[in-house]
């Protein structure tokens, strides 16, 4: 290499590092260093809205998030668990099944493929508002409505009642985010290869055989990646929690994340908040790395 | 045979379709109605003169939303030209370097645990951080803020659009002399125009959209349209005033839908392509 192209790369390199600098700027100042001030927090007993002298406590505010009922770790992760199982397993068939049927050209596919869109886009808030009203006490509400002049059931106070609570929450998650999936596992499954299907078909393969060993398969890293996502998403909930239901009736329906912002911000808890936060991220990073190695593995 | 899948084909289409309509017409039937309408059963005075109270309650002072409005679009307006340009940048040069594959693989992983970590885990630290200097309710903390999670996301869009660009095109360019920081602006962005509109509307209703950052950094002051909406709510639980929230909830839609409209086809592609890459 002459002097000049060497120079000419160095050249290359600082007009690449000019052009990466802001986001890295940007990633330190908005993720790493808060991050870092995060575990800082959650090592010390810092209180919002009175003074209290901060000083370091160590894992003190993991051990008191772990073991004191008080702060309700247990109990917002076992609704968690609730919530993000049950609706992430709905949706991904849902999800599956509506691309497999928008998959086929068929007169009209294309108004499904754009409404599917709306529910992406539309504001949480908004999605929170549109099931708060169909499931509304009264008996004018939609859903109780429907459900008194088909069956003759009396109005359900759907929103006073723990499960049925979580219910109508399962449901608007699964509105929300169901298109997503349908959309991702769609464009997975039109850049899939002809060939084996046309082989199968000849071969005399059923449909659910040709899905179950032909389309499943070719399609598993997509899962993969649709889960991890919908996992880091679901677990991180919030907008639709506050709307509708802000947690309650009571404490019904306080997830980890729901719970921490309670603990944080309304009763000023702000150290065992980060905590709790931290140990949710590390127990998401766990199951990341499971759900990869898991996938690897199968290859 | 034929004919049985056809029924089926469309009965399902047609289920779908409205499991999805059907939320977003009752709540626009509610924004039309007055408050006395809204409580009857089904029947012609239900659904006959058409309202506009509701709306009009809303831009007359209710709950601040006017201002709500007007914070909302500098907040959003500011951090999506900002985020796209950065994340463009970036994308361009994560995508062009030969760096080593360990630190494209990093750069992955930044955004993978961008959407693990939650966001609260960041807005602790900055709710505490903005108290002190002063950026509490202020657009720029917002936009500081919003720019969190709008660059990963910009990164994550553009290198799918990037990546099917020729290198030969800047090389073609750089040999005419053109710098690197030039083959971008003058070169690249006007050829993949379309991926930068698409990750421009997607940042800005990323930002219309948020609630949680909103809700805990601002005041009276840079209070956004999601805040306002969820801070009406309670009242309009105690009052009944389910006409205004769902004109609340209208609204919110209206920007973001009119948006995906204009670009639909480049839309689907920006939503799906990175996680199909990735």
């Amino acid at each position: 290499m002459t002097y000049a192209n060497r120079l000419k790369s160095i050249k290359f390199n600082r007009e690449l590092m000019i052009l990466v600098m802001p986001a890295l700027l940007v990633l330190m100042f908005t993720t790493i260093f808060p991050f870092i001030y995060c575990i800082w927090i959650s090592l010390h007993n810092v209180v919002l809205f009175y003074p209290v002298p901060i000083k370091f406590v160590g894992l003190g505010n993991f051990i008191e998030s772990l073991f004191n009922p008080i702060y309700g770790f247990w109990r917002s992760a076992y609704t968690t668990l609730i919530f993000t199982g049950s609706s992430l397993a709905i949706e991904f068939l849902l999800g599956l099944g509506i691309a497999l049927l928008l998959n086929k050209e068929f007169k009209g596919v294309w108004i499904l493929r754009f409404l599917l869109v709306i529910p992406l886009l539309i504001s949480p808030v908004s999605v929170g508002l549109l099931f708060r009203l169909m499931f509304l006490p009264g008996d004018w509400a939609l859903i109780n409505w429907v459900l008194s002049s088909l069956f003759q059931i009396p109005p359900i106070n759907w929103l006073g009642e723990p499960t049925l609570a979580m219910l109508v929450l399962i449901i608007t998650d699964i509105w929300e985010w169901t298109p997503f999936l349908a959309l991702i596992f769609l464009a997975g499954l039109q850049v899939l290869p002809p060939e084996p299907f046309e082989a199968a078909l000849i071969e005399g393969a059923s449909p659910i055989k040709i899905f179950r060993y032909i389309t499943i398969p070719m399609l598993k890293d997509l899962l993969a990646i649709a889960f991890l996502l919908r996992l880091m998403d679901s677990l991180k909930t919030y907008d639709i929690i506050y709307i509708i239901t802000q947690g309650g009736p009571g404490e019904a329906t306080q997830t980890l994340n729901f719970n921490a912002y309670v603990q944080g911000f309304i009763f000023g808890n702000i150290s065992i908040a980060a905590a709790q936060m931290l140990m949710m991220t590390i127990a998401t990073i766990l199951l990341t790395v499971i759900l990869v190695r898991l996938t690897r593995e199968r290859v | 045979m034929k004919k049985r899948e056809a029924f089926f084909t469309y009965l399902f289409a047609i289920i779908l379709g409205a499991w999805i309509l059907i939320p977003i017409l009752w709540m626009l039937l509610i924004s039309f109605q007055s408050q006395a309408q809204i409580f009857m059963k089904p029947s012609l005075e239900k659904f006959f003169p058409i309202t506009l109270e509701n709306y009009l309650y809303l831009f007359r002072g209710g709950a601040g939303f006017s201002n709500a409005i007007i914070n909302s679009i500098i907040i959003a307006g500011f951090t999506s030209v900002l985020a796209t340009i950065i994340g463009t940048m970036a994308a361009y040069a994560f995508q062009r370097v030969p760096f080593r594959p360990s630190i494209k693989n990093n750069l992955f992983f930044w955004i993978v645990t961008q959407r693990i970590m939650p966001f609260l885990a960041v807005l602790i630290p900055y709710y505490i951080l903005y108290s002190q200097t002063g950026l509490y309710d202020t657009h720029v903390g917002m936009i500081i803020a919003y720019l969190t999670f709008t660059v990963p996301f910009t990164v994550f869009v553009m290198t799918g659009y990037l990546n099917e660009i020729p290198q030969a095109i800047d090389e073609a360019a750089m040999i005419d002399g053109c710098s690197r920081v030039g083959v971008l602006f003058k070169v690249i962005f006007p050829i993949c125009r379309a991926g930068i509109v698409v990750s421009a509307l997607l940042n800005f209703a990323l930002c219309w959209n948020e609630l949680l950052m909103a809700l805990i950094l601002t005041g009276s002051n840079s209070r956004t349209v999601a805040v306002a909406a969820a801070l009406f709510l309670p009242s309009a639980g105690r009052g009944a005033l389910w006409g205004p929230a769902a004109a609340i909830g209208i609204f919110m839609m209206i920007p973001v839908l009119a948006l995906s409209m204009i670009v639909r086809r480049s839309l689907i592609r920006g939503l799906t392509v990175g996680a199909i890459r990735g």
